[in-house]
């Protein structure tokens, strides 16, 4: 009946056939896509509790942290902008989460192999005695932040009914470390060149993983990219003169 | 001097210089197969051809990094995700100072076939895979996994799309291939 009279109407609502066509075996089935037992952080946190609470988070979000840390403060603003990542529903007032509050013990940002990643955050429920809700990192070092920043990323998902980012199964109390303090990735810039951002991007999808090394495999038989100012000829050995890494580009990719 | 003579030669050489520099040398396992004795007791292992390679570089007191290269090499398309969620850098070490010795693992991804037009569609989702068996708890990430891993990593692998990463199906039989038909994120 439906499809009948919108084929009888003119040809620009053939989109709209379309749609309502293909739209229709979906609403008959019923396969549930998310299983609301399971926990969806990746990679699964170490120890972890969650309640039963749907908390919205204020597109407003603000940051309080013990130690004045560029390393943090750049990081809040990369994750407010994966987090509100849709424009929200212009703001009405209450929201369950107002702030990140960072507690980090070591103000030391050296960064070397095996430092401590851990962390602990806490994300209030509805029921807290708080006059503001908050979402709570407590980490030895500022690395641990970075992780409990993307554990926090993944549990905030934008709901479509109210137009507003919530947190579901507050509140949470999560405890991380990982298993293995070397977790890598190798790519390889002699086979096939990798302009530096694309490989600024790989870094950054590999923060969302936890993985921690970029094993920068540059040079091989195939081809020699790499600018070495003590031997200055090397580097004609790349594929081609618009193939190359500069000295620079390696200290920015390595910074 | 022989060809190995040379090769030895050249990578003992360039320890010494990686150590007075106070660096930490990484080989290739090769050089412990080769030459175990004289390898400076600092250098770590990475292994990626011969299995049970680790286990052999721990007993002897050396640290080690686990890539085996049937499941971690993330150019073989023709490795699914399980495997390479299921292996496990401590897969033959049951000595719990030896375990110590084991710093982790690498997914490798070399560049024959990628390039940037492909890259991220060949990393990602399976070295997501290998990201959770490297950061999270093996006994709570190892039971009924089409159950219990399978969903989330759709999940993650959804995520990466969302955030804006060229992350491939989850399930397609080759990676990095496109989806194989219509279909939710969430199950393909």
């Amino acid at each position: 009946m439906l499809s009948s009279t919108i084929t009888s109407v003119a040809t620009t609502f053939s989109l709209l056939l379309t749609i309502t066509v293909t739209l229709l075996p979906l609403s008959s089935s019923s396969s549930p896509v998310h299983d609301d037992s399971l926990t969806y952080i990746w990679p699964l946190p170490s120890t972890f509790t969650s309640g039963d609470h749907s908390v919205s988070v204020d597109p407003a979000l603000s940051l309080s942290s013990s130690i004045n840390s560029p390393i943090i403060s750049d990081a809040f603003l990369r994750y407010k902008r994966l987090i509100f990542a849709h424009s929200v529903k212009i703001s009405r007032g209450f929201f369950d989460i107002n702030v990140i509050r960072i507690v980090v013990q070591s103000s030391s940002d050296e960064l070397q192999f095996g430092v401590d990643e851990s962390y602990t955050l806490r994300i209030s429920g509805r029921d807290d005695h708080s006059i503001v809700g908050a979402a709570t990192i407590e980490a030895n070092t500022v690395y641990g932040a970075l992780r409990a920043f993307e554990t926090f990323s993944q549990l905030c998902t934008f709901d479509y009914e109210s137009k507003t980012v919530k947190v579901f199964k507050a509140p949470w109390f999560i405890q991380d470390e990982p298993r293995f303090a070397y977790r890598g990735l190798l790519i390889d810039t002699s086979r096939h060149y990798l302009p530096t951002d694309t490989i600024k991007r790989i870094i950054d999808s590999m923060s969302y993983a936890k993985l921690n090394v970029l094993h920068w495999h540059i040079v091989d038989e195939e081809s020699f990219p790499l600018e070495t100012p003590s031997y200055p000829n090397l580097w004609k050995g790349s594929y081609s003169r618009w193939e190359r890494y500069t000295v620079e580009d390696a200290y920015d990719i390595v910074k | 001097m022989t060809t190995k003579e040379a090769y030895q030669y050249f990578l003992l050489r360039a320890q010494e210089i990686a150590l007075s520099n106070n660096r930490t040398p990484v080989n290739w396992e090769e050089t412990f197969i080769s030459f175990p004795s004289k390898l400076n007791p600092r250098t770590i292992v990475h292994n990626w051809l011969v299995s049970g390679i680790c286990p052999k570089a721990v007993a002897k007191g050396f640290r080690c990094i686990y890539s085996n290269q049937g499941i971690w090499y993330l150019d073989h398309l023709d490795v699914p995700w399980q495997p390479v969620y299921q292996a496990d850098p401590l897969e033959g070490i049951t000595d719990a100072t030896q375990q110590k010795l084991i710093l982790g693992g690498e997914v490798c991804m070399w560049g024959e076939t990628a390039d940037p037009s492909d890259i991220q569609q060949t990393i990602w989702p399976r070295a997501a895979a290998a990201a959770e068996r490297l950061w999270s708890r093996k006994e709570a990430t190892s039971e009924n996994i089409n159950n219990t891993a399978l969903p989330r990593l759709h999940y993650f692998r959804c995520l990466l799309n969302v955030r804006g990463v060229q992350a491939a199906p989850v399930t397609n039989y080759y990676a990095r291939r496109p989806p194989t038909g219509p279909g939710s994120c969430y199950e393909q």
